[in-house]
């Protein structure tokens, strides 16, 4: 799983030059939209376009063609951590999916980065959100998976690191995925997993 | 967005020079790629608008998102 020995510079470098890659046919656009220093930390907020394909009882619900993405990230040079946060926007009643990552440097090997990951899921149509959220975490972990393939391809041809195996993954993932789903009770609203 | 990416490149040629030798260094100022900043993302904003791109619930660093922020475990 872990591997090969990218620092947490190297990642944060590499993050803003995750698009394009052989994963992200998907991705449409990536634009800044805002970006300012404040203490000292880096905030960014990005815009992207993606191609929003639906199952078909998806379809009465959301009509556009694609999705919008906003990511914002505040990044801390002196403590070394990037936090991202990214969610879907436009028909966030619908499904919104929320994504917290965390990347840091390694206490158990500071020349390796860790990237902890949480998703939470929201929907508020009544009687469908158990539905929307299975499908929502189902989608999820699709994408999770292809962006993490995805960076780890930009990482290697920036830095050059011989990971060209299909199980070579840079970034430590200490993933926080577990089936939440089955677990819990409610009717409409939230799911954390964690 | 296409239609703002020759400002989209120049800004980010800029940002990357400036991320790797100044602010991963610890210099704050962020004045020389700030007018750059400025052209293009007022493009983005333009071509949303043109295109009816509506972000509603988004509005920038809104206070929620912080380094601490979890979402509600229960309802």
């Amino acid at each position: 799983m872990l591997s090969p020995c990218v620092r947490w510079d190297q990642v944060v470098h590499g993050f803003w030059h995750r698009y394009p890659n052989p994963e992200s046919k998907h991705v449409l656009s990536e634009d800044v939209l805002h970006r300012e220093v404040i203490e000292n930390k880096l905030h960014s907020i990005r815009l992207f376009t993606k191609t929003n394909k639906l199952p078909k009882w998806g379809e009465r619900f959301i009509q556009s063609k694609d999705v919008k993405i906003v990511e914002e990230s505040i990044l801390d040079p002196s403590e070394k951590t990037l936090v991202t946060y990214t969610r879907n926007v436009g028909y966030a009643s619908v499904m919104g999916v929320t994504e917290k990552v965390i990347y840091k440097v390694n206490e158990e090997n500071p020349s390796t980065t860790v990237a902890e990951r949480s998703v939470w899921i929201e929907s508020n149509v009544y009687g469908m959100s158990k539905a929307i959220q299975a499908f929502g975490m189902q989608r999820f972990k699709v994408n999770s998976a292809k962006a993490v393939k995805g960076f780890n391809h930009v990482l290697n041809s920036m830095y050059g690191t011989n990971t060209s195996s299909s199980s070579g993954v840079l970034l430590h993932q200490k993933e926080k995925l577990k089936d939440a789903l089955k677990q819990s009770n409610y009717k409409t609203g939230s799911l954390y997993v964690q | 967005m296409d239609e703002c990416k020759s400002l989209k490149n120049k800004y980010d040629k800029c940002f990357n020079v400036w991320f790797r030798d100044k602010f991963l260094k610890g210099s704050n100022d962020d004045s020389v790629c700030s007018e750059l900043l400025k052209n293009y993302t007022s493009c983005v904003k333009k071509v949303m608008k043109e295109k009816d791109i509506d972000i509603g619930e988004f509005r920038p660093f809104s206070p929620k998102i912080s380094f601490n922020y979890e979402p509600p475990k229960d309802k």
